[in-house]
C-alpha cells in the first residue's frame, strides 16, 4: 500500500499560464534541460520545475495563499510528477577543461531530499483529517490532493511576488543573489531560539 | 601585370560565388578578424602556386554540409588579368563530391590559362603563364603576408638577386666574367710553356708564380681578416646598445618578478574561496531551508498531536471491543474477553477436562467442555483477524513519525545553521572579491610601468628584451673575436711582406722577350680590363644602390611621420652583399622595434618600385595582407597615403579603417582615392559550428580612378 508521501509524489501540481512567460521562462530554459551555457543565457535553472520549487518556498516562508484560476484555460501543469522534480547531475564541459585535459567539474547535482521537507511543509500547513484517512473514511488520493492543492496556492502568490519583483527590480533578479537575497530576508524575520540541546527529542 | 577580377568559389569561407574587381590603383578589402581577409589572400597564393593542388580543407564548410550522397559541386579562384597589354586568365578548379559512405571525394582538378589571340580566347599551359607573368621571385618580393613576409628583404641572397635585376649591369658582369678568363688563360699558357724556356725565362716565371701565389695569401688574409672586423663591430655595436639598456632591462626583470609574484597571490585567493552560485546552491544546497526551521516545528507540533489523538482513540477504541464482544455466562459471571485465557492454557484444560478458571470439573461433551471449546475457537480466531488487521491497515502516522524523525535532530540542526553559514560563504565570497581588485590593480599597475620602460626604451617585444638580458655572451664573443682578429694581422702583415718581397725580386729580374714575356704582357692587359671592368659594376651598383637608399630614407621618413625614423641605408659587406640596415646617426641600430623594423622593409619596396617604374620595366602588383598591423594610427594612414602615390596596383587585406563594433570608417576611407570593398561573415551563424558561417563581399566605395 503506497505511503502518503509517494502517494503525493505522483500528483502534478499546476501554475497559472500567465507566470509562464513572465516569470518561469525568464529563469529557465523550460523543456531544454539544464547545461553547462545555462547560466550564460541569464537563466539560472535548466527545468521550470526549480522556479516552482522555489516559488512555492517563497509562498510558504510568507504564509501566503492564491488560489488559482478556475478558468481551465488558463491553468497547466509542468507534465512532470512531483516525484521528479530532484535535480540532475550537470558537468562542465567546456573548452578550457578540455584542453587542459581536468576532469569535468560537477556544476549541478540532484536534491531528492528536498522532496521530502516540501511534504512536511504541507502537511504542517493543509487542514488534513489524518484520523480520517486512517479509518479509511477518506482516500488516499484526497488527501494527496489537498496537499497538491495548497502546493499549488502556495506557489501562486510565490509567482505573484516574483512578477512584480521583476517588473520593479528586474536587475536584483538578474544576478545569481536575487534569489538568495529574498530567503534571507524571510530567515531574518525568523529569529529562532538557540536549540537546547538538552530537552528531550520530539522523536 | 594587372589584375582585373578574380572569382572564388566555394572556396574555404566564401561559400557559392563572389567576386572582387580591381582599379589601377589601390583596392582595400575590408575584414574584422575571422572574416575571411586571409582566406582572400590565400585564395591568390593558392592560385599562383603551380605545386599547389586540391585540398580538402579548402571546400567550403557550408557546402559540405549541405551536399547529399551522390551531389557533385565545384571549388575554384579564377583571375582575370592584363600583361604587357593583352588579356589573360588563370584558373585552378576542382570538384567535390559526397560518396556512398557519407566521404568526400575530390576529383577532376584541373589548372588552366587562357590567352586571348586576335580576340580569340586559346588556352595555354598555366604553369608557362604564371612564369611568364608572375613568376615565383616577383611574387616573393610582391605579395607579402604579415610583418614576417616583409623579412624576406632581409635575405641576402634574394635581396641581392633582386638587385641584380633592378641594376643594369649585366654587361660589366660579361665583361669581368670575360677577361678573368683571359688572364687565367694567359697564364696558364706562361706556366704550361715553362718547360720549353731558357734559364732567363725560367726565373722570371718562377718569380712571377711566386708573386701570384703571395697575392693570392695575402687576399685570402685580408679578406678574413675583413670579415672579423665586420663581426667584431657588428658585436660592438651590440653591446652598445645592451649597455644602453641595460638599466631598463634590470628594471624589467624587477617588474616581472614582482607580476609573478601578484599573479600567484591572486591565484592563491581564487582557489582559498571557492564561488557558489547563488541561485543553485538554493536547491542543489538546499539552502532554500534556511528559513525553514518554523516550518518544522510545526509539523512536528502537528505529529505530536495526531499521535496523541491517535492513541486516545485507540484506546478507547480497544475499551468498545471489549464491551462489544463480551457479554456475561449462563451462570451468571462475567465473560472473559476473547485473548484470556491463552489459547494454551485453554487446550491445557480440555485435554484435562477441567475449568483452572472456575475450578470445575468438564467431563468431555458436558456445557462447560462445550464452552472451553466454544472459548478456544473463538481464540483462534481472534489471533487470525488480529495478523490481517494488522496486515491490512496502513500506518500514516508511522510514517509520518518516520519522516519527521529523519528530517528532525542533526538534519534539523543543520538547517538551523544554514543562515549563519550562508551569510559566512557571501560575507568570505565579498572579502575575496575586494582582495582580489586591490591585487588586480596592482597588476595593472605593474604591467603599465612595464609596459613603459619597454615601450621608452624599445624593448617592447620578447626577443628584443632576450638579446638584451643575455648581454652577457657578447663580451665574450667580443674577446674572442678581438683575439682572433689580432692573429689575423699579424698575418695578413707577414703575407704583405711576403708579397713585397716577391714583388721586389721579380722587378730585379729582366722582363724576357719571347712567349713567355708576351703571354706574360697579355695577362696583365686582361687584368687590367677586368679591374676596369669590376669597378665599372661595383660603381654602377653602387649608383643604383645610392638612388635605392635615398628614396627609402625619404619613404621612411614619410611613413615614420613625426616619430623617430632612423636612417634606413643599403649596406655592402665584405661578400660583396647589400643588406638593409637602420641607423641611428652612425650607430647601428642592431634591434630596431617590430615597428621600425616594417617601416624599414616597406620604405625599400616602395623604393623598388619607384625605380622599376621609372626604368619601364614590367610592373607588378603589390598585394599586402596586413601590413599594417605593428604600426599606430599615425603611421597606417602614412602607409595609405604612400602606396596611394606610388600610382601602382595595390591590393591590400586588412582591418584598418573598421572600428570595434566591425562598422567601416567612411569618414577616413574618403578621403583615399582607391575602391573598397568589405569582406564580412553573414549574419546569423552559430560560432560553435562552422558549417554556418560564409563570408559576403560587398563594394562600400567605387572610386572611378586609372592611372
Amino acid at each position: 500500500m503506497p505511503t502518503l508521501f509517494e502517494q503525493w509524489k505522483k500528483t502534478k501540481p499546476a501554475f497559472e499560464t500567465r507566470y509562464e512567460d513572465a516569470v518561469i521562462n525568464k529563469f529557465a530554459t523550460y523543456g531544454q534541460g539544464a547545461n553547462q551555457y545555462t547560466d550564460a543565457r541569464g537563466r539560472f535553472f535548466g527545468a521550470a520545475y526549480e522556479v516552482y520549487i522555489l516559488a512555492f518556498f517563497i509562498g510558504l516562508y510568507a504564509n501566503r495563499c492564491m488560489t488559482l484560476s478556475d478558468n481551465n484555460g488558463k491553468v497547466k501543469n509542468l507534465g512532470v510528477p512531483v516525484g521528479d522534480w530532484k535535480g540532475k547531475t550537470v558537468l562542465s564541459n567546456d573548452a578550457f577543461s578540455q584542453n587542459r585535459k581536468t576532469e569535468p567539474q560537477e556544476i549541478r547535482k540532484p536534491y531528492p531530499e528536498l522532496l521530502e521537507y516540501i511534504f512536511a511543509a504541507l502537511v504542517a500547513r493543509t487542514d488534513i483529517d489524518l484520523m480520517a484517512l486512517e479509518e479509511g473514511k477518506i482516500s488516499l488520493s484526497t488527501v494527496a490532493n489537498q496537499l497538491r492543492k495548497k502546493m499549488e496556492e502556495y506557489a501562486n502568490f510565490g509567482f505573484h511576488l516574483l512578477r512584480d519583483k521583476l517588473e520593479n527590480e528586474p536587475e536584483k533578479f538578474y544576478s545569481d543573489h536575487g534569489f538568495l537575497h529574498l530567503f534571507r530576508t524571510f530567515a531574518a524575520d525568523n529569529e529562532m531560539p538557540e536549540e537546547n540541546e538538552d530537552e528531550p527529542s520530539l522523536i | 601585370m594587372k589584375l582585373k577580377r578574380v572569382e572564388l568559389t566555394n572556396f574555404r569561407n566564401y561559400y557559392g560565388e563572389n567576386a572582387v574587381e580591381f582599379g589601377d590603383g589601390v583596392t582595400l578589402l575590408l575584414g574584422q578578424n575571422g572574416d575571411g581577409k586571409t582566406c582572400f589572400y590565400e585564395a591568390l597564393s593558392w592560385l599562383f602556386d603551380a605545386t599547389a593542388r586540391d585540398r580538402r580543407e579548402d571546400v567550403s564548410r557550408m557546402l559540405i554540409a549541405e551536399l547529399k550522397e551522390g551531389d557533385v559541386a565545384r571549388v575554384a579562384v579564377a583571375l582575370s588579368f592584363e600583361h604587357k597589354g593583352e588579356n589573360k586568365e588563370l584558373e585552378k578548379a576542382y570538384e567535390v563530391e559526397i560518396t556512398e559512405n557519407g566521404g568526400l571525394e575530390l576529383k577532376n582538378f584541373r589548372f588552366a590559362g587562357y590567352e586571348s589571340v586576335a580576340g580569340e580566347r586559346r588556352m595555354v599551359d598555366a604553369r608557362m603563364l604564371v612564369m611568364q607573368c608572375f613568376d615565383d621571385f616577383a611574387r616573393k618580393f610582391c605579395m607579402f603576408q604579415g610583418e614576417r613576409d616583409l623579412a624576406r628583404l632581409n635575405n641576402e641572397h634574394d635581396f641581392n638577386h633582386l638587385i641584380q635585376r633592378l641594376a643594369v649591369v649585366k654587361g660589366f658582369d660579361d665583361v669581368v666574367t670575360t677577361t678573368e678568363e683571359m688572364a687565367k688563360t694567359a697564364a696558364n699558357a706562361v706556366r704550361h710553356n715553362k718547360s720549353r724556356h731558357n734559364k732567363e725565362e725560367k726565373e722570371w716565371t718562377e718569380a712571377q708564380a711566386a708573386l701570384d701565389k703571395a697575392r693570392e695569401k695575402c687576399d685570402k688574409a685580408e679578406t678574413k681578416y675583413r670579415e672579423l672586423e665586420d663581426k667584431l663591430n657588428e658585436v660592438r655595436a651590440k653591446i652598445t646598445e645592451t649597455e644602453r639598456y641595460s638599466g631598463a632591462v634590470d628594471e624589467i626583470v624587477k617588474l616581472n618578478a614582482s607580476l609573478e609574484k601578484v599573479e600567484k597571490k591572486i591565484l592563491e585567493e581564487r582557489n582559498a574561496v571557492r564561488t557558489v552560485n547563488k541561485a543553485h546552491a538554493l536547491l542543489d544546497e538546499k539552502w532554500v531551508l534556511c528559513a525553514f526551521a518554523p516550518i518544522f516545528q510545526e509539523f512536528s507540533d502537528k505529529c505530536a498531536e495526531w499521535r496523541k489523538e491517535k492513541k486516545r482513540r485507540e484506546k478507547e477504541m480497544k475499551r468498545e471491543l471489549e464491551v462489544h464482544r463480551h457479554g456475561t455466562l449462563v451462570n451468571g459471571a462475567a465473560k472473559l474477553p476473547w485473548h484470556k485465557p491463552h489459547g494454551d492454557l485453554l487446550q491445557e484444560m480440555l485435554d484435562e477436562c477441567v475449568c483452572k478458571v472456575c475450578n470445575r470439573e468438564a467431563p468431555v461433551g458436558s456445557e462447560p467442555y462445550k464452552f472451553m471449546e466454544e472459548k478456544l475457537k473463538e481464540f483462534r480466531e481472534g489471533e487470525l483477524h488480529a495478523q490481517e488487521e494488522d496486515d491490512e491497515t496502513a500506518d500514516y502516522m508511522g510514517d509520518l513519525l518516520q519522516l519527521k524523525g529523519k528530517l528532525g535532530g542533526e538534519n534539523a540542526r543543520k538547517f538551523n545553521r544554514l543562515p549563519e553559514m550562508i551569510a559566512h560563504q557571501c560575507r568570505n565570497e565579498v572579502e575575496r572579491d575586494a582582495r582580489l581588485q586591490q591585487l588586480q590593480g596592482e597588476k595593472q599597475k605593474l604591467e603599465e610601468e612595464k609596459s613603459m620602460v619597454a615601450t621608452t626604451h624599445n624593448l617592447t617585444d620578447n626577443a628584443a628584451f632576450d638579446r638584451h638580458h643575455n648581454g652577457k655572451n657578447l663580451y665574450s664573443a667580443q674577446g674572442r673575436l678581438e683575439a682572433e682578429m689580432h692573429s689575423c694581422e699579424e698575418h695578413w702583415m707577414d703575407c704583405q711582406e711576403e708579397q713585397e718581397t716577391a714583388k721586389k725580386k721579380l722587378e730585379a729580374l729582366t722582363r724576357p722577350k719571347g712567349e713567355v714575356g708576351f703571354f706574360t704582357e697579355v695577362k696583365e692587359l686582361f687584368e687590367q680590363i677586368h679591374d676596369a671592368a669590376v669597378w665599372a659594376s661595383k660603381e654602377n651598383r653602387a649608383q643604383v644602390m645610392r638612388d635605392l637608399e635615398r628614396r627609402a630614407q625619404k619613404h621612411n621618413h614619410a611613413l615614420q611621420a613625426d616619430g623617430f625614423s632612423g636612417q634606413v641605408r643599403l649596406v655592402l659587406n665584405r661578400q660583396q652583399q647589400w643588406s638593409v640596415a637602420l641607423y641611428d646617426g652612425e650607430q647601428l641600430m642592431a634591434n630596431p622595434s617590430t615597428s621600425q623594423r616594417s617601416l624599414m622593409y616597406l620604405s625599400v619596396l616602395l623604393a623598388i618600385s619607384d625605380c622599376n617604374a621609372e626604368k619601364g620595366d614590367t610592373s607588378y602588383p603589390m598585394i599586402f595582407d596586413a601590413p599594417t598591423s605593428e604600426l599606430d594610427a599615425v603611421r597606417v594612414a602614412e602607409f595609405y597615403r604612400s602606396i596611394i602615390a606610388l600610382g601602382r596596383q595595390c591590393i591590400v587585406v586588412t582591418k584598418d579603417f573598421l572600428s570595434d563594433q566591425g562598422q567601416v570608417e567612411d569618414d577616413k576611407l574618403k578621403a583615399l582615392p582607391c575602391d573598397v570593398y568589405r569582406i564580412k561573415k553573414a549574419e546569423g551563424f552559430d560560432s560553435t559550428r562552422q558549417e554556418t558561417i560564409r563570408t559576403n563581399i560587398s563594394k562600400v566605395q567605387n572610386y572611378a580612378h586609372s592611372l
